[in-house]
């Protein structure tokens, strides 16, 4: 019984002298690699005096530039009804009547006065018309 | 306004002179500064002076051109007096 308790420690021993081993082997590998990798994301310090100038960016790159948007050629349809829309409107709802406009009407029998003849002060009142024949 | 306007110079023309004058007649430009002549129909009753009694622009009545006919021959009768 002893036999076997005495070759299960040895047995343990020889395990944890293994382990040891492989840790004692890997750690220095391990530290090389985390150094090495330390060393590539680090960034590299830049003398600024030896740095090429930055030309600032133009503002014409920093757009894109127009396109330009060709016209619509298609027609449109005509709105349905539309001139149902806005019915004429009724004249005895309006209040005042606005003044009429001058729209041309034919004037028949008219004649125009001779203008070598006209003497606006002629002693007697007298009513001037300007009009138009159109 | 042309009949309305001809049926009372059928009326007053005893009384009042009636001038017509063309727009487009430039021989009239003259008459249109004098007066201020803005837009057809512009019309302008006149004493015996030649001043300005009623100025009218577009559509007149007959009652008011009436009006104001009895009351430029009322003045002129005034003067004449």
């Amino acid at each position: 019984m002893l036999s076997r308790l005495h070759k299960l420690l040895h047995k343990y021993k020889m395990a944890g002298r293994k382990t040891l081993k492989i840790l004692a082997i890997s750690m220095p590998v391990i530290g090389v690699m985390l150094t090495g990798c330390n060393q590539t994301t680090t960034t590299p310090e830049i003398d600024v005096q030896d740095a090429p100038a930055v030309q600032p960016a133009t503002q014409e790159a920093a757009y894109p530039a127009p396109t330009q948007i060709q016209p619509v050629t298609g027609s449109y349809p005509a709105p349905e009804n539309a001139q149902q829309k806005y019915p004429a409107p009724d004249e005895s709802s309006t209040g005042s009547t606005p003044p009429e406009a001058t729209a041309p009407e034919p004037r028949q029998g008219l004649a125009a006065t001779d203008p070598e003849g006209v003497l606006l002060a002629a002693g007697k009142p007298t009513l001037v018309e300007f009009f138009a024949f159109w | 306004m042309a009949p309305m306007v001809h049926g009372l110079e059928a009326e007053y023309h005893q009384e009042i002179n009636f001038v017509y004058l063309d727009i487009d007649d430039s021989r009239n430009d003259r008459f249109k500064q004098q007066l201020g002549f803005r837009y057809q129909p512009h019309f302008f009753l006149l004493d015996g002076d030649g001043e300005v009694l009623n100025v009218w622009v577009g559509r007149v009545s007959e009652e008011d051109f009436r009006a104001a006919f009895e009351s430029a021959l009322t003045l002129q009768e005034n003067q004449n007096n």
